[in-house]
């Protein structure tokens, strides 16, 4: 009995991955479909966006890359449909390296939609290239856009570009995101643009990051927030764009699931051992 | 307060380092290093500091592995502490009169940072299956990489010690790790293991600076609940 | 000026110096004591630097693996040749055109690095099971609350943990904003601090380890 207890108390790690692709691999081809609710911060970061006067500018902050792209990356998309369903102008910019890069694949993703609504780029919306110097990037942004990012990422000077005309610093912003992965973001973007310049500020954070915002979102410097995945799937909901996010909710709950059973097996085992008589 | 060092209280994860290292020299294995994913660079307030405190403690991960002839594996993400790494590592064996030792028993590992941290994560992944280290001490500061290392680090068996300031990783060590040092522990970790005494008064004076911070905090509170627009005060 | 000067001391008087000049030009905004082109050129020079280092760090993996090549390291040697034939071809084709803009570079960075990128960064999520499964085995009190917070927070993620009961968002919620906010704001004030007391330490060239002194 002992030995049989001690196995279970250090099952092997991969028959914990293996029930885990198991479950989420079930659910992906099986979808349940799971009511997602809106939570209030995803609420107020799409009223944030929504309740805008048509035509205001809003800064994109692109701040991941690559590796974040499942969790960040549905934010991204599903600020970018509401950003023109909603008819404003929008600058993105990016402080990491792959943040262009990124912006290019939700342009080219979103063809259809930015096509369809007649936006035009350099009219309505502008890609800048990647800023280099993290936090005094983002203060430079905010004090002189245009000797910060002299060109566009696809090399048209600035003062060549329509929907940049009359940009000078951020007080030409009616709005900032900052979708983000870890640093630079969120914090630079608190102190280089909301703190001098009281600038809104939304954010979308990956979920293991999100719970380091919550101190700004409730002390209201962060006036709406998306929290991983989940919140990218409640934006996508009401917004009327269901899309990877949303797909993904009943796969999340299946992972979740899978290891809070894990956690209560181990603890079970543990206790029993725990508390077994002694000689058994 | 002139002359006098205040008493520090131990840290667990300090105090567990010259113990992961002599497991090292008693099963004949390595000893891996990280000074952190984040280098001095990227114009990012606080994460440099977290790459000095992750040097800080190198110097004195690296005379122990001196001392007890172990090897060391140094892993480093950006181009930059390429040279002060081995500096560190260098100067660290030539005090312990072993400086003939550094080419044959330390190495210093370069798996860059590109685009993301995943080039990075793999290469120590892969470095972990081929040394199987006994020890694996992180200090600095980590992107997600903090979890698969130590994850990693735990499957060959490894001695965890792990610290960062990262809000969004100290979990994962803690969870992972066997000693963490959480938040400022680091920042203080390279004066500790020094014993230098202006150092230790810095550590004194932080502590002075956190009490002034909390009596701000008590105080603002209680001002504004009273109708003192604290705030405005402090023009926030 | 003598050798252990040049080695030694001039790198601290260099460091406390461009500090000291970033720390007035920041926290002082008065017109007469305008560091603006300074501040930027020091913040420039600081990423070209960083940009050459990475040209360093690159050079200093190529000599590493064209040394693999030409010993013909076992079980090496053939993962060496993969990746300077990959380095080649990801700068070759950066370098058509306006650098960085080719569709054969997004093609190269939208399909196998971000394929490779995501990857690994998934396999956390298996890492987070088995780093679970290990560390919330309740041996304590505190580890009680630990893993009852842990299982309230999940379940306020995930949309099954509303289906299952209303009260798993409410709760999870009320630990996210009030005890988890409480320690993060606790955790956000003593890291900065420490990484003030950290830098000036820096500044004042005490702080050991760094510019490679021990």
């Amino acid at each position: 009995m002992s030995g049989l207890i001690s196995k279970l108390e250090n099952v092997d790690r991969r028959v914990i991955y293996f029930v885990l692709i198991i479950a989420v691999v079930a659910v992906l081809l099986n979808p349940i479909g799971l009511p997602v609710p809106v939570t209030t911060p995803t609420r107020r970061y799409h009223d944030a966006i929504a309740s805008l006067p048509r035509g205001s500018l809003v800064l994109v902050g692109i701040e991941f890359d690559a590796g974040a792209l499942p969790e960040n990356g549905p934010m991204l998309e599903a600020t970018m449909r509401l950003l023109i369903k909603s008819n404003q102008r929008f600058v993105l910019a990016s402080l990491w390296s792959g943040g262009p890069a990124v912006a290019r694949i939700y342009l080219d993703k979103l063809k259809t939609v930015i096509d369809s609504s007649g936006k035009r780029y350099g009219e309505d919306f502008v890609l800048l290239p990647y800023l280099v110097g993290g936090e005094t990037a983002a203060a430079a942004l905010a004090k002189d856009l245009k000797n910060t990012a002299k060109n566009d990422y696809f090399g048209t000077p600035v003062t060549d570009i329509p929907v940049l005309k009359n940009v000078k610093d951020a007080k030409d912003f009616s709005l900032a995101i900052c979708i983000t992965a870890g640093t630079p973001g969120v914090e630079e973007y608190l102190r280089q643009w909301v703190s001098p310049y009281n600038m809104p500020l939304i954010a979308g954070a990956l979920g293991v990051a999100a719970p380091t915002y919550i101190p700004y979102y409730n002390s209201g410097q962060i006036k709406g927030m998306l929290q991983g995945l989940r919140g990218a799937a409640e934006l996508e909901l009401i917004i009327g764009a269901p899309s990877s996010a949303v797909s993904s909710m009943d796969a999340l709950s299946a992972g979740h699931l899978v290891t809070i059973v894990f956690i209560v097996f181990g603890n079970i085992v543990f206790l029993v051992k725990k508390y077994q008589p002694k000689g058994k | 307060m002139k002359g006098k060092v205040s008493k520090m209280r131990s840290l667990a994860g300090l105090q567990a380092i010259p113990e992961s290292i002599g497991k090292a020299a008693e099963t004949n294995r390595p000893v891996h290093y990280t000074p952190g994913t984040v280098g001095f660079s990227g114009g990012v307030v606080g994460y440099a500091a977290q790459t000095f405190a992750g040097l800080s403690v190198l110097s004195h991960v690296s005379k122990l592995t001196a001392k007890y002839k172990v090897p060391l594996y140094v892993t480093v993400a950006y181009g930059e502490l390429i040279p002060v790494v081995e500096s560190v590592v260098r100067e660290s064996y030539a005090s312990e009169g072993r400086a003939d030792a550094v080419s044959t028993e330390t190495h210093v590992l370069y798996f860059p940072i590109a685009l993301s941290n995943a080039p990075y994560a793999s290469g120590v992944l892969g470095l972990f299956e081929r040394i199987k280290p006994a020890s694996n001490i992180m200090i600095g500061g980590f992107y997600f990489e903090a979890l698969a290392i130590s994850e990693q680090g735990f499957v060959q068996g490894a001695i965890q010690i792990a610290g960062t300031a990262m809000t969004h990783q100290i979990a994962f060590f803690v969870a992972a790790c066997d000693y963490t040092l959480i938040g400022e522990e680091i920042f203080v970790a390279g004066a500790i293991v020094s014993q230098d005494a202006t150092l230790l008064g810095s550590i004194t004076g932080q502590d002075l600076l956190k009490i002034i911070v909390i009596a701000m905090l008590v105080g603002g509170f209680i001002l504004q609940n009273l109708g003192v627009d604290f705030l405005s005060i402090m023009k926030v | 000026m003598s050798l252990p000067f040049l080695k030694r001391d001039l790198p601290v008087v260099i460091v406390c110096v461009t500090g000291v000049v970033m720390i007035i030009g920041y926290f002082i905004q008065a017109p007469e004591i305008y560091l603006g082109d300074i501040l930027g050129n020091l913040s420039l020079i600081a990423s070209v630097i960083a940009g050459y280092a990475t040209i360093l760090g690159i050079l200093t993996l190529a000599i590493v693996h064209v040394k693999h090549l030409s010993k013909r390291t076992q079980g090496q040697w053939m993962y060496s040749v993969l990746l300077l034939a990959l380095v080649l071809a990801m700068i070759g084709v950066g370098l058509i055109g306006k650098i960085g803009t080719h569709p054969y570079f997004m093609w190269f960075y939208q399909y196998p690095l971000v394929a490779l990128d995501t990857t690994i960064y998934s396999v956390l999520a298996f890492y987070i099971a088995s780093a679970a499964f290990r560390a919330f085995k309740i041996k304590s009190v505190e580890g009680l609350i630990l893993a009852v917070a842990a299982v309230f927070v999940m379940l306020m993620n995930a949309p099954v943990g509303a289906a299952l009961w209303g009260g798993f968002p409410l709760i999870g919620r009320w630990i996210m904003d009030v005890p988890n906010g409480a320690a993060f704001r606790g955790f956000i004030i003593g890291s900065a601090i420490g990484a003030i007391a950290m830098s000036l330490r820096v500044l004042i060239g005490r702080e050991r380890g760094i510019l490679g002194r021990t």
